[in-house]
């Protein structure tokens, strides 16, 4: 205890938590709040009345009714009532106006803006009448449909105010007048009404479907794949880590409907075999989520296989347990912290993913794709039911993110030695099953970028692909702007050298440190942005970051700042659990024989948990440098990266798909190469013992 | 690692330091493809090679949540395509007022005089030939309530919710037939979540019949693949797309020059060559191979979003 106080001012590790807390705060929970501040704002209520025809009743088109209940006093008299009570009438008796009038509330000056909506503030009781605008008000706005593209002139609407206090607006023959109360109240409305919605029940439904068995799939191939690249002397065993690694991420937007070109209903292959069957709908969706997730499975979970200690397996066998009863008892057990983590990666990622709903079926209703719609529809989407959406997932991620925190804190797989890695020699049966094992889930994975690269040689037409060979689609790309490419390389950068560093320093904190309050935050903190989509999240950027003095929009710096927080939690997760696996003993004997904190750090702790690490760090680069949603929300010329020429270049039902392949593939390229050289580098195949049982 | 820290402070402040923000850019948001794009800006260099144009693309959803979300210190100037109603009318906040020279030039104009017409396209019946003979091609909007085509999976119909597109075809079918009407079409369809995912549905096979833009149609049947378009004899859709000045937008003087480029009879004339749209202009005459418009019983959208949105979702479910 006297040595912590001793310390406390010295320890470096509260100060970068707290410096940490702030940023990730600004950018998640400031930036976000709008979104849990609208999901509890209930709608004053709004309704649309339909003007007569001649000789027809003036009447509330009642599907568009909400928050109100209407009376209906006399042919076109109305009385809205609100909770039950009288609230305001309409009296629409004469033809081309509306009387309105109230005993309930009081209506202020009305006031007629450019757009041609009419705002009356009003109080609820009598008395003064309210001034302040912008508090309640009744909103109206005129529409008229004229014949064909005839538009009739002169919408504007015209008011009187009446001695009995009401008003009487004049408005356009055969007008509809959308009547909309600006007042806002706050409650749970919204939880309610997505609560009892069967479309969001159901989406919630089909989302946890599909993750659970996309995440069930690949965990199975991808612990399997892991163990057994472990526990074996393979050959190419770095080549298969690199290729594993390079699959995580699948070619932006072209990825996923290279499953629908070939495997569709007309789709390549599915023509060519003559079958009766489609890719599109659920099964297609889990199908294509699982060679999505599996490789982080593989990665997280192979670091936890390689550095279990071998003294371990030998007791076991030493105590006359089979291979089997140690693989379960012993070897499993052991490697949790990385398995677990890997299926929660896994997990979110299929739970939130929103493209390969969208591009993989008709009309299957997850969340996210619901979220998505609602948020960016082009006809006036409902950003409350949207955001209580979010909010909803953000919560069922938080409780997942606890049962893995928990499951994992409960126990110990800490490891007081670091050891050498031990393997065994396969037969040569076994050899081949293994290899065969790899290569179809490598295959597997890599058919959409096979399918990339391949149809960027050839002419596109019209977002359809023919058989003429070209080379045009790349003669054309160099013909482009190639400023693009420089924007992703430092955009892409920066903001992988900000997740690596950030990332080990907040798993440090999470892991070892366990502060009070912050330690939970920054865990919570970082994987916020991990499940809000892409574009919600960049909506937030805009609204924070488009005033002075944090006039960042249109920068490259929101673009590093988005890349940073959407990506982070790669690197934090995988340095977390190669974390778990150090004994804190190990800094304990640094620190008491006289080393800092931060010399303790770097001189023991960090070289133990560089290859989770340059894992994580290798997963969040090609994660930033693929991303697409939050970019295309925030980008703006010149720095515009390479993601957001190819989704230009595919935009369009009668996009050209040429240019935008002949692009995945150059930026493809531009991952991999460093890739290789990183991980054979740093993933130096150790000098591996070999068991003799 | 100090250094490091340090060096990358001060990049990421040089990055901070605002751009001289050049006078003479104008910032354009569009969500047509560099297709249409491309062309048109090119001739526009040539006539102003002074004025710097910044394009970003994005879907129509993108682009309206984030001039939304950038409405209190808007980046763009201009945008450029979009639905009229739905887009320009419904989110009548974001743009300003604007009397252009080039309206009176147009089949229709804005009373509020927010947005400007660019062109007009029709939504026709798109079969997939491979999923269909051709004596069981439907003739009329009618033809689509057949059973027989929920057997063969259903019609491609794009939710009015998500997509102006789909507005414009149930607003448009429920002012022909009444909406008993898209009660029995709905029964008959697959609602999509957006007209891209009703094109491609068809064009992929997955779905045998639905609607088209009649633009993209044309373009998709002159390259030969499996489809044919079909205007229905009993009613067929029509819609307007249109450009507007962002309100408070950074250079307004500026965008209007560009803005009446963009409704001029010179861009209007590429827009009909290139991508096979109808121009709204009069002056301009339709692209060769599309029918005119007056052998058409067209209908337009005749109630506004909020009615047809609401109807449809009473139908549709919640």
């Amino acid at each position: 205890m006297k040595f912590d106080r001793m310390h406390r001012f010295k320890d470096p590790w509260k100060f970068f938590t707290l410096i940490m807390f702030l940023v990730l705060t600004v950018l998640t929970v400031v930036s976000q709040i709008w979104i849990l501040k609208t999901s509890v704002q209930e709608k004053g209520g709004a309704f649309t009345l339909r003007t007569g025809q001649a000789n027809q009743p003036v009447e509330i088109e009642s599907e568009t009714l909400s928050g109100f209940t209407v009376r209906k006093d006399a042919p076109s008299v109305m009385t809205l009532l609100r909770a039950g009570r009288d609230f305001f009438s309409i009296d629409a008796s004469v033809p081309d106006q509306i009387i309105l009038n109230s005993s309930a509330i009081t209506f202020g000056e009305p006031a007629l803006n450019e757009d041609g909506k009419l705002t009356i503030p009003y109080r609820v009781g009598s008395g003064a009448p309210a001034r302040k605008s912008g508090t309640s008000s009744l909103q109206i706005e005129q529409k008229v449909f004229g014949t064909l593209f005839q538009s009739s002139a002169g919408q504007t609407l015209k008011f009187e105010r009446l001695s009995s206090g009401g008003l009487r607006i004049y408005h356009a023959p055969r007008a509809y007048l959308n009547v909309r109360d600006t007042s806002v109240r706050f409650g749970l409305g919204n939880y309610i009404g997505f609560f009892t919605s069967s479309k969001y029940l159901h989406a919630v439904l089909n989302s946890l479907i599909i993750a659970l068995t996309a995440t069930a799939v690949a965990g199975v191939l991808g612990t399997m794949l892991a163990y057994l690249y472990a526990r074996y002397k393979m050959p190419m065993t770095s080549a298969v880590i690199s290729l594993v690694t390079m699959a995580s991420v699948s070619p932006p937007f072209l990825g996923a409907y290279a499953w629908r070109m070939l495997l569709g209903s007309s789709g390549i292959i599915t023509r060519h075999l003559g079958l009766n069957w489609t890719i599109m709908g659920m099964h297609g969706v889990v199908w294509v989520i699982i060679w999505l997730i599996f490789p982080v499975v593989f990665l997280l979970s192979y670091d936890s296989f390689v550095s279990i200690d071998n003294s371990m397996r030998e007791c076991s066998y030493s105590l006359g347990a089979d291979r089997r009863r140690t693989l379960f008892r012993v070897e499993l057990p052991l490697a949790v912290p990385g398995i677990v983590t890997g299926l929660y990666m896994a997990l979110m990622t299929a739970f939130t993913d929103f493209g390969t709903p969208y591009i993989i079926s008709l009309d299957l209703g997850t969340l996210p794709v619901l979220i998505y719609k609602e948020f960016m529809s082009e006809v006036g989407g409902d950003y409350s039911i949207a955001s209580t959406g979010s909010v909803v997932m953000v919560l069922i991620s938080s409780a997942i993110l606890m049962a893995q925190r928990l499951y994992l804190a409960r126990r110990s797989y800490a490891s007081i030695k670091t050891q050498q890695p031990s393997a065994r020699m396969p037969s040569a049966g076994k050899k081949v099953g293994i290899e065969t094992f790899a290569v179809v889930l490598i295959a597997m994975a890599f058919v959409p970028h096979l399918t990339v690269l391949v149809t960027s040689f050839f002419k596109w037409e019209a977002g359809i692909l023919s058989t003429t060979p070209t080379w045009e689609n790349f003669t054309r790309l160099f013909n482009l702007n190639l400023n693009s490419i420089w924007v992703t390389l430092t955009t892409g950068s920066a903001a992988t050298f900000l997740t690596f560093a950030a990332g080990i320093g907040v798993a440090y904190v999470i892991v070892k440190k366990r502060y009070p309050f912050f330690g939970q935050a920054l865990n919570i903190l970082v994987m916020v942005p991990y499940i809000i989509p892409g574009t919600v999240l960049a909506i937030g950027f805009i609204l924070i970051f488009n005033q002075p003095p944090l006039l960042l929009t249109g920068t490259w710096l929101i673009l590093v700042l988005a890349y940073f927080v959407r990506k982070l939690p790669y690197a934090v997760k995988s340095a977390e659990s190669a974390l778990y696996r150090i004994h804190p003993a190990l800094e304990e004997a640094a620190r008491s024989l006289g080393a800092s904190p931060a010399k303790s750090f770097w001189d023991v702790t960090f070289p133990l948990i560089i290859g989770g690490v340059i894992s994580g760090a290798t997963l969040s680069f090609l994660q930033i440098m693929t991303e697409i949603s939050a970019t295309i929300m925030l980008y703006r010329p010149p720095w515009k990266p390479m993601t957001a020429v190819i989704f230009e270049n595919t935009i369009d039902a009668g996009a050209d798909f040429g240019v935008a392949s002949a692009m995945t593939v150059l930026l493809m390229v531009m991952l991999y190469v460093p890739l290789y050289f990183i991980t054979t580098k740093t993933r130096k195949p150790k000098e591996t013992s070999i068991e003799v049982l | 690692m100090k250094r490091t820290c340090i060096l990358a402070l001060l990049v990421a402040l040089v990055g901070l330091m605002p751009l001289a923000a050049a006078s003479n850019t104008v910032t354009i948001y569009t969500m047509s493809g560099p297709e249409i794009t491309t062309p048109i800006l090119d001739a526009l260099r040539a006539k102003y090679p002074s004025i710097n144009i910044n394009l970003v693309k994005a879907g129509t959803g993108e682009i309206v949540a984030r001039l939304q979300a950038e409405k209190h210190n808007p980046a763009a100037d201009i945008l450029w395509g979009g639905d009229n109603l739905a887009v320009f009318d419904g989110n009548s906040d974001l743009f300003a007022a604007y009397d252009s020279p080039e309206d009176n030039f147009m089949v229709s104009k804005d009373p509020n005089r927010k947005w400007h017409a660019f062109t007009i396209f029709c939504q026709a019946i798109l079969v997939n030939t491979n999923l269909v003979k051709p004596a069981d091609y439907p003739k009329n909007a009618k033809d689509l309530l057949n059973p027989a085509w929920k057997k063969a999976g259903g019609v491609a119909l794009a939710d009015p919710n998500k997509s102006g597109t789909g507005y414009t075809i149930v607003s448009g079918l429920s002012s022909a037939f009444g909406w008993d009407f898209i009660e029995k079409l709905v029964q008959n369809s697959v609602v999509l979540p957006g007209s891209d995912q009703m094109f491609k549905a068809v064009k992929d096979g997955e779905l045998p019949v639905g609607f088209i833009n009649e633009d993209l149609g044309a373009t998709w049947k002159a390259q030969g693949l499996p489809i044919e378009v079909i205007y229905a004899k009993d009613a067929v859709t029509v819609q307007m797309d249109a450009c507007g000045l962002v309100k408070n937008g950074p250079n307004p003087e500026l965008a209007k020059k560009v803005l009446d480029f963009l409704c001029s009879k010179e861009a209007h004339t590429i827009a009909v060559k290139v991508i096979n749209r109808r121009s709204a202009r009069n002056d301009v005459a339709p692209p060769a191979g599309l029918p005119d418009l007056g052998n058409l019983r067209l209908f337009t959208a005749t109630e506004p979003r909020e009615v047809v949105n609401a109807k449809f979702t009473k139908i549709y479910g919640k």
